[in-house]
């Protein structure tokens, strides 16, 4: 029963894997850009968590560090990605991906 | 320190070049196209000839005196083998020289004269009297030249301006074809020339007179005596060539197409000579078997060309016939070791051949350019000077005694008997035998001449309106008939020439009387000429020279006499000779060490009045014939033509040479260049192509190779990597999705495995 | 000083290259201004020359560059080869007799030749670029002493050619190009060969290494023993010899490798004709007596006999097949092969004579066939043909034009007093005194009658006599009687006109000069030509085997 009574490591880790499969699942089945983005933003925030948890674990302050980097690269990520999203906004007309396979030929 | 004789020849020499350069490039902007310049440089120089003359010939009066200089034209640096090797070029002045000069430019200055007034109107009128003058120039190179070089480069100048002047009418086909010709054949003759020097250079790498002659005396001619033969015979190839002589007499005369100054000037009296000339330079180092050969081509020339002349019609023609026939006298004496005699032949021909075309251009001058002598006659009256003129100069050729000629020509014939004698007689008689043959038909065709054109009544009438034909109807020397024949019937516009062309006639009739040369009418020896050129002596060593047992013992005691002579002989041979002894060799003629030349002066001597009376005797026959046939009608000359026809046309067809040498020569030439070009095109470039045609066949085959295999195999691999290539692109979606997913089940299989191996 | 001489024309074509292609005049100028410089050069380097300075051949324990005068010697490629050594290529060049007066004479050419090319329309831009480029080759390849170098200049100077032949040609012109452009690459492959060859077998007797020196090469005792073209390898000495001489012998052209000659002048224009009969051919000599002979003396001297024939063979076929022609240009395309034979039996004759007669030819050929080939360019510009017998008559309406032609064509028959004379005669002299060639000669000697036979025809077919009925130019009769002569298509000056008479005039008088004089170019060649016969002979090369 401790495992329902004492939060240790596996609770977050398993957190983690949630909100990761949750953000896997947005970006792989959505078929809007903004979702997608919403579905990175999950998956940095799991990888936020893993580091956090490994690093409460582990002693030391390196695991803080690369959280601390990877919210601000997700900030700076969703300027950059939403000013893509307006871009294709304005050339194709549509936040819809899968019409955006000009690459494909 | 250059002797004042020979700066004059050198202002002489340049004279007339000065001529020819102002000439050429001004004579349209001179008044009277510069003719003046022409005749005041040939006067100049005939005024300084005649001072050499004088001064060599009149004050000194030494047979042996000679003034050479020479200078280094080309310095060739220190040779391999040779050590410093020069080439030089000369003049020299002796005797020969001087009287040559003189000779040269006093009838170079008449037929200057002279063509002032028959030349006028003509539209190149300047242009004729440039071409004078670099002929003069040239024949003035021959005449001073010192060496070998010198003297083939001069030759070959006088062969240009007689080209220029042969062709001076180069409007008329005929005319070109003659100058061609004339400069074809003297090539023909001039290579055997220039192999003459080649022999010569080629063992003593000089080019001078002298160093040849000291050097063949000295016994360095390391070659077979036949080379030295072969030397004598080739050098005198370019002789045969310039003077005429059989076999390469043919461009004589058609070279009648030029003006009639020209033909007097160049192909009578002066360039042709100079072949004989030449031959005389060179006399010392003929062997005697370059003698004989000699000898026989000039008794040929004289015969065949005056069996020639006999039935020629146009008036030059029959000079020109005459003139190769005493060359060939002159080659002839040459041949039979009278040296002295055919040189002074050639004086005297000068003179009075110069006279005789001069004379047939008054008359034809004055008939309106008609050369015809059957529509001629009765020019008697109507041309006193010129007939009397002409009548002197033809009995000179004729050889009938109070002329010069009579004197040079009796000199040849009784040297021709004496040569006879000494070698024996047998086919060497035919040589004496073809002279005196030719003697008569000299006087036969001379007597006729000046009966058809003087004597008699005018005929010009009877000349059918159109060009008149003959048997074979290329008489090609009628080329002035464009100029129309407007006079018919009688002889209205036949008048006697002006005084400017009257003079030439009258100076060189007066220099074809005996007097001039010798005061004794019988004896040519006697006269300064023999003197002062006495026949040199040989260099050619004459271990062999007597060659029968006949000869050998009249040479015997010929030598026996020379030795009695001995004191003259070494006098005479060094250049101060004594005048006292001048008296003995005049008697005697020249002293010779040489054993075969001593025995021919001496047969020659012997023979002189055997001669005298033979020669008179077929003259005065030959022109007796002549009075009998065209005077008195006693035979008649058509009829007899029929009766001998056969005969009659292989004289007026000339031998057919010219038919034989374009049947064989000129064809054949033709033939080989047609045939060597269609070798070059077809055979040669043939191959040239043939080979790239093969590289060009093994170049498509190559290709092929290189198009279905080895490019087959690029292409095969183009092909497979483009179909794998359209399998693969399916997957390819573009959508970033897709490729997530991709990775998705990658890493989950990754997983997996990795999971199973764990299991394990 | 030389190197500018060689370098002005592509200094020229850079100019021209910044010029726009419209302003024809300022690209004909330069041109012209380039080929004048280079002429000026020219004659000081022959005022400065000094003529008993003999060069040839640097004497042993002597200067290492020998009595060469004018010596340019920079390295230029170096590369270390590893077991090879190190390679050393030399921009080496210097003049000597027999350079120079091939120095005097291209120089003299190019300015005839831009002159001769003033009525070029046609893209006059390449053209000149080309002209210049050419320019510069041949003159490199006359002054160059490193194999290498003149390997290279040789090799540049067919690319303008094609050109110049191909593009501005005839109405056969790719043919005529292309066989002129392989027939000479196929003799410049072989050259190569034997370069490398060479290369292997000599060692510079200063440096120690391999070079390409032709100074070097010329000495028999730089070769090292056991080389592949060292003294004692005989057969393989034989070999590049013959195919060193047939590399030659191709440009000069002897027969049967002549082929390629009369196609090229016929579809070449006036300029470029002048260009490679003057100045061309005698780069085959040339280089048969810089390279060819010096470096192989004892197959040369072997081979005496067999060269002399060959020049035979051409003195009178190329007189045979002069005389069949009834083209006027390819009937002088043949005298060249013709009088290119004397070259050639001067040389085979050995002793100095011949040679000086060969040198002298060559210079002689030079400006007389540029006469020639100017003079059949007056004509075809008029007539638009070049047929013999479409003519006849012109001495009288083109007295001054017939007068010079009279001049030209017996300077090439050999008319004494003009300057082929003192060469041929030489080179008789000289194969006649030598007995190996003694019997050559004697038939040679039919090449002076049957050369004066086809000048002399054409001559009368041409000028004399009257029109003919099928001439290419109408007679006209003016007011007065008087006949003239009028060509189809042609609005110039019916006799001469000034450019053509700045062209033929300065060539007759040097050619009436020469032949009067001919010490001022003689002089120059004798103490080098004495040298040559010296390395030549066959005590010289017995002495150092």
């Amino acid at each position: 029963m401790e495992m329902f009574t004492t939060i240790g490591l596996n609770h977050f880790l398993t957190i983690s894997a949630i909100l990761f499969s949750l953000g896997m699942f947005a970006v792989m089945t959505r078929k809007n850009a903004i979702v997608i983005l919403m579905g990175v933003e999950l998956i940095l925030n799991a990888a936020n968590i893993n580091f956090l948890t490994f690093s409460k674990y582990n002693g030391g302050m390196a695991g803080v560090m690369f959280s601390m980097f990877v919210i601000v690269l997700a900030a700076a990520e969703a300027a950059v990605a939403l000013a893509i999203v307006i871009n294709i906004f304005k050339t194709f007309k549509t936040v819809d991906v899968s019409r955006v396979d000009t690459m494909k030929e | 320190m250059m002797h004042s004789l020979i700066q004059l020849s050198i202002v002489v020499l340049l004279l007339p070049l000065l001529s020819f350069v102002v000439l050429i490039f001004f004579n349209r902007r001179l008044p009277r196209m510069g003719d003046f310049v022409g005749v005041g440089m040939l006067g100049t120089a005939f005024a300084i000839s005649a001072y050499i003359f004088w001064t060599v010939i009149v004050q000194h009066y030494d047979p042996a005196y000679r003034i050479a200089w020479n200078f280094t034209w080309l310095d060739l640096g220190n040779v391999p083998g040779v050590g410093p090797l020069q080439v030089k070029m000369g003049i020299v002045i002796d005797n020969l020289t001087a009287i040559m000069l003189a000779m040269v430019t006093l009838i170079s200055l008449l037929v200057h004269l002279y063509s002032t007034g028959y030349m006028a109107g003509d539209k190149n009128y300047g242009r004729f009297f440039a071409y004078l003058g670099i002929f003069t120039f040239s024949m003035l190179g021959i005449v001073l030249s010192d060496t070998l070089l010198s003297i083939y480069i001069f030759w070959e100048l006088v062969g240009l301006s007689s080209y220029l002047l042969i062709g001076f009418y180069f409007e008329k086909d005929s005319a070109a074809d003659a100058q061609k010709k004339a400069f074809l054949t003297n090539r023909v003759g001039d290579i055997g020339m220039w192999l003459g020097i080649l022999i010569l250079y080629s063992q003593f790498h000089t080019f001078g007179y002298q160093e040849i002659f000291q050097n063949i005396a000295a016994g360095k001619f390391n070659l077979s005596n036949g080379w030295l033969t072969a030397a004598g015979i080739l050098l005198f190839f370019g002789c045969v060539g310039k003077s005429a002589q059989f076999p390469l007499h043919i461009w004589l005369p058609d070279a009648m197409e030029g003006p009639t100054p020209v033909s007097a000037l160049i192909h009578a009296a002066t360039m042709v000579a100079a072949g004989v000339y030449f031959v005389g330079r060179i006399f010392v180092i003929l062997t005697p078997d370059a003698l004989h050969y000699i000898a026989f081509i000039g008794a040929a020339t004289a015969f065949m060309s005056a069996t020639i002349a006999i039935t020629q019609h146009d008036i030059k023609r029959v000079l020109a016939y005459s003139t190769v026939s005493q060359l060939g006298y002159m080659v002839m004496g040459l041949g039979v070791g009278a040296y002295s005699a055919a040189l002074f032949h050639l004086l005297t021909h000068a003179f009075f051949k110069a006279c005789l075309f001069l004379g047939s251009g008054a008359i034809i001058h004055a008939m309106h350019h008609e050369q015809d002598m059957r529509w001629m006659g009765g020019l008697r009256k109507n041309m006193p000077w010129t007939f009397a003129t002409f009548s002197i100069a033809t009995l000179a050729l004729a050889g009938l005694p109070l002329t010069s000629g009579f004197m040079s020509k009796d000199a040849i014939l009784a040297a021709a008997l004496g040569f006879a004698n000494v070698e024996g007689g047998g086919v060497f008689y035919l040589i004496p035998v073809l002279g005196f043959a030719s003697a008569l038909m000299t006087a036969f065709y001379m007597g006729r001449q000046v009966w058809l054109v003087f004597f008699g009544e005018s005929r010009t009438h009877l000349k059918p309106a159109e060009a008149h034909h003959d048997e074979h109807g290329h008489d090609d020397a009628h080329g002035h008939d464009d100029h129309g024949h407007d006079d018919h019937g009688a002889h209205h516009g036949v008048h006697e020439v002006g005084w400017i062309m009257r003079a030439p006639l009258v100076v060189l009739a007066t220099l074809s009387v005996f007097i001039v040369f010798s005061p004794d009418p019988l004896d040519g020896a006697k006269g300064w000429f023999m003197h002062l050129v006495p026949t040199p002596s040989t260099v050619v060593k004459s271990a062999e020279a007597p060659k029968t047992a006949a000869l050998a013992a009249t040479g015997g005691i010929l030598l026996a006499e020379a030795s009695n002579d001995a004191e003259h002989a070494t006098v005479s041979a060094t250049p101060a000779a004594a005048p006292e002894h001048g008296a003995a060799a005049e008697a005697h003629g020249p002293v010779f060490s040489d054993p075969r030349q001593a025995e021919l002066a001496h047969a020659a001597h012997a023979n002189h009045f055997t001669a005298i009376y033979l020669s008179s005797g077929m003259v005065a026959f030959g022109i007796g014939l002549a009075l009998v046939v065209y005077a008195f009608g006693a035979i008649d000359p058509e009829k007899t033509a029929q009766a001998i026809r056969p005969l009659y046309l292989y004289s007026f067809n000339k031998w057919y040479w010219d038919e034989i040498y374009d049947a064989t020569v000129i064809r054949g030439s033709m033939l080989i260049a047609r045939a060597l070009a269609w070798f070059d095109t077809n055979i040669v470039d043939g191959i040239v192509n043939g080979v790239a045609t093969t590289f060009r066949k093994f170049a498509f085959l190559n290709a092929g190779f290189d198009k279905y295999v080895v490019d087959g195999a690029v292409n095969f691999t183009a092909f497979f990597v483009q179909t794998s290539g359209a399998v693969m692109r399916k997957i390819q979606t573009g959508k970033v999705q897709t490729y997530l997913v991709m990775v998705m089940v990658a890493v989950l299989g990754y997983f997996a495995v990795y999971l199973v191996q764990l299991m394990k | 000083m030389l190197s500018l001489i060689v370098f002005l024309p592509i200094i020229a074509g850079l100019i021209i290259l910044a010029v726009p292609a419209s302003q024809k005049q300022i690209i004909r100028i330069v041109s012209l201004l380039a080929a004048i410089a280079q002429g000026v050069i020219a004659v000081l380097i022959w005022r400065h020359y000094d003529p008993t300075m003999a060069g040839i051949i640097a004497s042993p324990g002597g200067s290492p560059v020998g009595s060469f005068q004018l010596i340019e010697r920079i390295p230029w490629i170096s590369l270390n080869l590893g077991s090879f050594g190190p390679m050393t290529i030399e921009y080496f060049i210097g003049v000597d007799g027999i350079s120079i007066t091939m120095v005097l004479l291209t120089a003299l050419i190019s300015i005839i030749g831009v002159l001769s090319s003033w009525t070029i329309q046609k893209q006059v831009k390449g053209y000149f670029i080309l002209f210049n480029l050419l320019s510069t080759a041949m003159m490199g390849c006359f002054v160059a002493l490193d194999f290498f170098l003149f390997y290279v200049f040789w090799e540049i100077m067919l690319l303008p050619m094609y050109f110049l032949i191909g593009i501005w040609g005839g109405p056969n012109r790719e043919y005529a190009a292309i066989k002129f452009f392989l027939y000479t690459l196929f003799g410049s492959v072989f050259m190569l060969l034997v370069m490398i060859g060479l290369y292997f077998s000599v060692v510079d007797p200063v440096t120690g290494h391999h070079t390409f020196s032709l100074v070097a090469m010329a000495s028999q005792e730089n070769y090292l023993k056991g080389a592949i073209l060292g003294p004692d390898s005989t057969m393989w000495r034989t070999i590049a010899f013959i195919v060193l001489f047939i590399g030659f012998a191709i440009k000069v052209p002897m027969f049967p490798f002549h082929t390629w000659l009369p196609d090229a002048h016929v579809e070449a224009p006036t300029p470029i004709s002048v260009i490679l009969a003057g100045v061309l051919l005698k780069l085959g000599t040339y280089g048969m007596m810089r390279i060819n002979f010096p470096l192989f003396p004892e197959v040369y001297h072997a081979g005496l006999y067999v060269i002399g024939v060959f020049g035979a063979i051409n003195i009178i076929y190329g007189a045979f097949c002069a005389l069949a022609q009834q083209d006027l240009k390819k009937m002088v395309a043949y005298s060249s092969i013709s009088h290119m034979g004397y070259v050639l039996l001067g040389l085979a004759a050995a002793n100095s004579e011949g040679m000086l007669g060969a040198l002298y030819q060559m210079f002689n050929h030079g400006t007389i066939t540029a006469m020639l080939f100017l003079l059949v360019g007056v004509i075809y510009d008029r007539a638009h043909t070049r047929a013999i017998d479409k003519f006849g008559g012109l001495a009288s309406y083109m007295p001054v034009y017939a007068g010079l032609v009279t001049v030209a064509w017996f300077a090439s028959l050999g008319l004494p007093g003009l300057s082929g004379f003192i060469s041929e005669a030489f080179v008789f002299v000289g194969a006649f005194t030598s007995t190996t060639t003694r019997p050559i000669a004697m038939v040679s000697v039919l090449g002076i009658v049957f050369g004066a036979a086809y000048l002399l025809w054409s001559l009368q077919r041409m000028f004399l006599g009257k029109r003919r009925p099928d001439a290419a130019y109408d007679l006209e009769k003016d007011a007065e009687g008087h006949e003239h002569i009028h060509f189809h298509d042609w609005n110039g000056k019916l006799d001469l006109d000034a450019r053509e008479l700045t062209m033929l005039v300065p060539l007759a008088v040097i050619v009436i000069a020469l032949g009067i004089y001919p010490m001022p170019i003689m002089g120059m060649l004798t103490a080098s030509i004495n040298k040559l016969v010296t390395v030549l002979a066959p005590v010289a090369i017995s002495a150092v085997n």
